[in-house]
């Protein structure tokens, strides 16, 4: 038999369910709240994922339009060197010269560009190129630089860029063209001719009869031919070595050592034919445009007498050391007697951060000294004194900005 | 603007993005296994108040008949004095007031009877009471349990939605 529930019970229980439907319905309540605040969260994540998909997107489509831009100047670039015929130069600021303190935080990614030693921003590049009459454009001359490739200045050339500044010194000048002079002889100078005919006509040469009025007569004829359209090549070439041979006999020394014309004699000719002022840098070009070599200083000496390698005068053309470029380097080495930037390819104690070699310790294999103490790359442009010796000399200066602007060296002197 | 300082910034949002989503796969597995933990509490809790309800009401009955052989035992001795009294009395008043007698001593005893089943009825509802609210508490106590748990199941069934970092950065829909 089924037990009667009492009703005081039944009433108590009726409480206690009412109660149970209260807590079910707070129940109720918190999990529709979750699932209210589950969708937000699902939306968020939605719009979070979307914004990050339009930031990937818009990066992509940033960097192909960089590509396209850059293709497009590299273009440009191309022309203006087959136009020219003069080297484009590039130069990015990076963070590690920023790190290693050869420029200022603010000039971090800063780019540089000069053509034939003009500085020039990318939109002159661009309107340049632009202007350009197509004809006029031998992109066979032009470097293939790419966009982001920097041009560095050769490593541990300081010292002939002290050189090379060296050659604008009136003194230094004089006493290495007087060896060129006396070494090479005067048809060294391109313009011997015009010199020639300046002495031949100067009040000098009445002086000091350095030519006869034969021999004038004979040089003006010789140069009349060689200079007329009218000659044939045959006759130019013939007039070519008739001159060739009057060159060489103004500098030719006899058996006594005697000249027809000493160097401090013809020395004030040579430079008013050669520049302008002691500070004048020329370019020296192929047949189709390339440039091969600069002139320096007052009697604008050839940077192949300083420079070193394939195509300089270091060596003859059977590869032995030349007796005259020796000379001039030993006695320029005397004049440019300057600390020169140490070298500095790699920082630290040894070559690269890590080798593997030098102990089973992981550890001792890092290089520490790389990033930390003076010898870390982030001390190797601190000390300015020593990589340029000119900065407080005004002289110094003005030849240092001369081989900046022809684009020889670099702001610490080393050669390109 | 460099192309590295916008890839650089993506990298970072991507970072920040994924280092969020980790962040929120590890918050929901804690508030996952906080959850189970708390569930399994309440099942200890409900064993806990079963026997806490059986023993109210093994309490709520030994009172009971404690306060029932007590009435009892109290009418007893009411009804026992009371025929002492009549037969005493009987003996020394004589036959004429016998039935006199005989009628005071049936009514002592009718109102002896009454207070002990007034008496019971008193201790019956005092007991049904009683063990009304110890049922009543096990019941409210059941359906709090009932809804925690509910609670807790939906909390451990949002929390699984996001306790890895793909779903937690809703990338699952991929």
């Amino acid at each position: 038999m089924a037990k009667v529930k009492s009703a005081r019970r039944r009433a108590q229980e009726s409480v206690a369910n009412y109660q149970g439907t209260m807590y079910d319905a707070m129940a109720n309540e918190y999990i529709s709240n979750l699932e209210q605040q589950d969708y937000v969260r699902k939306g968020k994540a939605i719009n979070d994922t979307t914004q990050l998909l339009t930031q990937g997107l818009k990066l992509v489509d940033n960097i192909y339009k960089n590509k396209e831009e850059n293709v497009e100047f590299e273009g440009y670039v191309a022309d203006l060197e087959g136009a020219s015929g003069q080297k484009f130069k590039y130069e990015q600021v990076s963070m590690l010269d920023v790190l290693s303190g050869k420029n200022e935080f603010g000039d971090m990614f800063q780019e540089k560009m000069s053509l034939g030693g003009e500085s020039l921003t990318k939109g002159q590049i661009e309107a340049r190129a632009k202007l350009l009459d197509p004809e006029t454009i031998d992109r066979s001359l032009s470097s293939g630089w790419k966009y982001g490739d920097e041009t560095r200045a050769l490593s541990g050339t300081q010292k002939i860029g002290y050189k090379a500044g060296a050659l604008m010194d009136p003194e230094v000048a004089d006493k290495v063209g007087k060896m060129i002079y006396e070494g090479q002889g005067f048809q060294a100078w391109s313009t011997r001719m015009k010199v020639l005919d300046e002495i031949m006509q100067s009040e000098q040469n009445k002086e000091f009869g350095w030519f006869d009025k034969d021999e004038q007569k004979k040089f003006y004829q010789q140069k009349d031919i060689y200079e007329a359209e009218t000659s044939t090549d045959a006759q130019k070439e013939a007039a070519s070595d008739e001159l060739m041979k009057m060159f060489k006999s103004v500098s030719k020394a006899d058996e006594q050592g005697s000249r027809k014309i000493q160097w401090d004699d013809i020395k004030s000719f040579i430079e008013k034919a050669e520049s302008e002022t002691r500070y004048d840098i020329g370019e020296n070009v192929d047949d189709d445009g390339k440039l091969l070599s600069y002139d320096i200083g007052p009697y604008q000496i050839n940077s192949n007498w300083i420079m070193q390698g394939d195509g300089t005068f270091e060596l003859t053309k059977d590869k032995t050391p030349y007796a005259l470029y020796d000379n001039i380097n030993e006695y320029l080495d005397t004049v440019t007697d300057f600390e020169t930037f140490e070298d500095t390819s790699f920082y630290g104690e040894r070559e690269g951060f890590y080798d593997k070699t030098f102990s089973a310790n992981p550890l001792k294999n890092i290089d520490w000294a790389d990033l930390k103490g003076d010898r870390s790359i982030f001390k190797k442009y601190r000390n300015e004194d020593v990589i340029d010796p000119f900065k407080t000399d005004e002289e110094g200066n003005k030849r240092k900005e001369a081989l900046l602007k022809a684009g020889l060296i670099n702001e610490y002197w080393e050669v390109y | 603007m460099p192309a590295w300082v916008a890839a650089a910034a993506l990298g970072l949002s991507v970072a920040n993005t994924i280092g969020g989503g980790r962040n929120r796969a590890k918050a929901s597995k804690a508030q996952i296994a906080a959850a189970k933990a708390q569930l399994a509490d309440n099942q200890v809790a409900r064993k806990e108040l079963n026997i806490a309800t059986a023993q109210q009401v093994e309490a709520s009955e030994a009172d009971y008949l404690s306060s029932f052989e007590n009435a009892g035992f109290k009418s007893r001795t009411l009804a026992q004095e009371l025929d002492r009294n009549y037969e005493a009395g009987s003996g020394m008043q004589g036959f004429s007031f016998s039935g006199q007698a005989a009628e005071e001593n049936r009514l002592g005893l009718e109102k002896v009877n009454q207070d002990f089943t007034n008496t019971r009825k008193d201790i019956l509802r005092t007991l049904d009471k009683t063990q009304a609210d110890i049922f009543a508490f096990d019941l409210k106590e059941k359906a709090r349990l009932r809804a925690e748990d509910l609670k807790l199941k939906a909390q451990i069934g949002m929390a699984k939605k996001t306790d890895s970092t793909i779903e937690a950065l809703g990338w699952d829909i991929f």
